[in-house]
């Protein structure tokens, strides 16, 4: 009697495990085949020169060690002074680093919005749609209608840049958006507007609603002004939100500007869009370079690594939690 | 009200006023002008789409297609003003701020369509004296619109000209449809639909069920090997897409699936973030429930199917329409895997017509990028609870 019970129960426990790895199956084949296998194979791939069109198998490689990672970041002496072995790459990161100049605005505009969201008012509802409208358009689309909105002789902004310069009779020609010199600036003004009401507005909101009530009647039984209760009370009680977003959002950023630079400009006028993530799929796509692309992408990983372990680090320090 | 409660009332006790509650006209301002921050240049999209090409490089923008017209004999007959058969002799107008007349063939007119006398038009001073004003406005007066028409009948072409007042012009609104239309004639438009749709709907699915599948596993049955295995799922969460992103498209190639739907989709099915995500969602579903079921008889399967699933619809909700959002725009990939113009999904096909000569044609491009918001707008619609829901769910996770 006992035996056949200890038995059964062994059955049941095997029938449990095959059932497991049956659910796995779909989604660890997928795994294996389409992410940890192309993972070792690109950390394979960004020690080998593999260049040129042909793909056939077994592919051309030639293994050159850390070649690339010395042509990615190495510096060399030319002619008495220090150059880089790839200037393009420290320009392309500076633009990717520049690029982030948005996040803080973006992240003060969410805060904003959601701060003007948090009241339980008619139509809040409406307004909420409405910012939250951007971030549900097709990113192409947008990409092309900011375009248009920064075409120098016709387009929206240098409209309302003429009309304020005739209003305080100043002979204002409007800004050549698409240039070197100000497509990064049009890029972050485009993105910022794109998301501002998206994602880390919702985010701000749910956090700025689970402040508890009391923490504010208590201040404002202290005789606190709507300025000091938002720095007494909401700004601390939302830094971890903060702290998250600006995590998330410097991920992003790392990985960022590819559809703006392709719709605006394919990455110039001269480079001055071309951000990492354009980088390496230039690095790819144009030129077939294909293990350079993967060491890029390979550094790129360092980059949101980093940012990552700050984020475990200090997440929990840096803030203030309840 | 003694004033006792009035004090009560302003130190908030009685509760009559809540905090953060109050507000003002002010308040309504600030919120009309971000909205409206937010919904002009999607006003400026419509309103190029439905725009006449004549009208689109015009300054100042009109916000509203137009088109003009006189009245002939009671009925109204549509003039060109750009076009060939129309000439405006003459305008006149007063400078503003003086009393001066000016007539157009004097004057410079820069920025404006010197054709479009209804305007105020804007000079430009070319002295270089600085001490005037560059610009200048001029209200117009009046002017003669000499209009050329071509007739033909029982085929003897006909040429009258015609002379007309500013005065005797109208301006009506007029949309143009056409351009939605061109844009389908010109580019295989319902062909990107299809693919988009096609593209993410397998995706979703796909993702959906591998993931749910895979979180139950994960979440509920006990099997050699499960935590070091979820640890490998979690750890490649960090891994940039740009770094699987050669070896993929080296392994499509291999396959021969480039440019096939098999390339959109396949790779796009399995998601460890899908997986991390359902797998929390289940581990919050109390475990009773299932142990009732197992006596009752029940398989894993069955459980899996009657009971977990429907618990978990807002965690598959939220999954599934990020999902859909995010394969809907994707646009890295589907560039890269797709050749022809007939694979190409919404986002690419976009691009496509962009640079395919019709980069400056924007009345086009405006109506193309519309259209390819529309559906994403409408799910959002029906949807929106799921996106706060998940956006919120996914920041209380960091």
């Amino acid at each position: 009697m006992t035996m056949k019970v200890k038995k059964a129960k062994l059955d049941k426990k095997q029938i449990e495990v095959i059932f497991a790895y049956l659910f796995l199956l779909p989604n660890l084949v997928g795994f294996l085949i389409f992410t940890l296998l192309p993972v070792f194979t690109s950390l394979l791939l960004s020690f080998v020169e593999y260049k040129g069109l042909s793909l056939s198998w077994p592919p051309n490689v030639n293994f050159v060690g850390l070649a690339n990672f010395i042509e990615l970041l190495g510096f060399n002496k030319e002619a008495g002074a220090i150059v880089a072995n790839d200037p393009l790459f420290w320009k392309y990161l500076w633009n990717t680093i520049f690029l982030m100049v948005g996040i803080p605005f973006s992240m003060a505009g969410a805060l904003i919005l959601a701060l003007l969201l948090n009241k339980k008012q008619k139509g809040i509802v409406v307004f909420r749609t409405i910012f939250f409208l951007p971030t549900m358009c097709q990113t192409v689309a947008v990409a092309l209608l900011w375009l248009w909105i920064y075409n120098y002789d016709y387009g929206i902004i240098n409209t309302f840049i003429r009309n304020l310069g005739d209003l305080f009779n100043l002979n204002l020609e409007g800004v050549h958006w698409l240039n070197a010199e100000w497509i990064k600036p049009s890029m972050i003004i485009a993105t910022t507007w794109t998301y501002l009401g998206g994602t880390n507005m919702i985010l701000y909101l749910a956090a700025l609603q689970n402040i508890p009530k009391a923490l504010y009647e208590a201040a404002e039984i202290d005789g606190a002004s709507s300025f000091q209760k938002f720095w007494a009370v909401t700004w601390p009680m939302i830094s971890p939100t903060t702290f998250f977003i600006a995590v998330m959002s410097v991920i992003g950023g790392f990985q960022g500007g590819f559809m703006f630079a392709y719709i605006f400009a394919k990455g110039g006028p001269h480079g001055a869009s071309t951000t990492l993530m354009y980088y390496i799929f230039e690095n790819f796509f144009t030129w077939h370079n294909f293990g350079y692309a993967c060491t890029i992408a390979w550094f790129m990983f360092v980059l949101i690594f980093g940012a990552t372990l700050i984020n475990w680090r200090y997440g929990g320090k840096l803030v203030h939690y309840t | 009200m003694n004033k006792d409660t009035i004090a009560l009332s302003k130190l908030n006790v009685l509760g009559r006023k809540k905090p953060g509650e109050k507000v003002s006209v002010g308040y309504y301002v600030v919120l009309t002008l971000v909205a409206a921050f937010m919904i002009i240049p999607l006003v400026w999209m419509i309103s190029t789409s439905l725009k006449d090409p004549a009208d689109v490089f015009v300054y100042p923008p009109k916000w509203i297609p137009d088109y003009h017209y006189i009245i002939e004999d009671g009925k109204k007959v549509e003039i060109s003003i750009q076009g060939e058969n129309c000439e405006i002799e003459y305008i006149t107008g007063v400078l503003k701020g003086t009393k001066e007349t000016v007539a157009k063939t004097n004057i410079d007119v820069k920025w404006r369509n010197p054709w479009s006398p209804w305007d105020k038009i804007r000079l430009v001073n070319t002295s270089k004296n600085r001490d005037f004003p560059r610009w200048d406005e001029v209200k117009v007066l009046g002017g003669v619109v000499t209009l050329e028409t071509i007739s033909q009948k029982n085929g003897i072409y006909e040429y009258k000209t015609k002379e007309i007042n500013v005065d005797k012009v109208y301006r009506g609104v007029k949309p143009v449809w056409k351009n939605y239309s061109t844009v389908i004639e010109v580019m295989p438009f319902m062909r990107f639909y299809w693919n988009s749709f096609i593209v993410s709907l397998a995706v979703t699915l796909g993702q959906v069920l591998t993931s749910a599948m895979a979180a139950y596993s994960f979440s509920r049955l006990n099997f050699p090997g499960r935590d070091k295995l979820f640890l490998g799922y979690l750890a490649t969460m960090m891994i940039p897409y740009a770094v699987i992103l050669v070896p993929v498209y080296i392994l499509m190639n291999w396959l021969d699936w480039v440019d096939t739907y098999k390339a959109l989709i396949i790779p796009g099915m399995f998601s460890a973030y899908g997986t991390f995500m359902l797998r929390q969602f289940f581990m919050t579903i109390p475990v009773d429930l299932e142990d009732a079921a197992k006596i009752d008889g029940c398989n894993f399967l069955r459980i899996f199917w009657n009971i977990i699933l429907p618990l978990s619809k807002p965690a598959l909700a939220t999954l599934t329409v990020f999902t859909l959002l995010g394969s809907w725009m994707g646009f890295m990939w589907p560039l890269i895997v797709t050749n022809s113009v007939s694979m190409k999904t919404l986002p690419v096909g976009l691009a496509y017509f962009q640079d395919t000569g019709f980069g400056t044609q924007y009345e086009l491009l405006m109506a193309g990028a519309f259209m390819a918001i529309i559906p994403l707008v409408i799910i959002f619609m029906f949807t929106q609870r799921f996106f706060v829901e998940g956006i919120k769910m996914s920041g209380l996770k960091g």
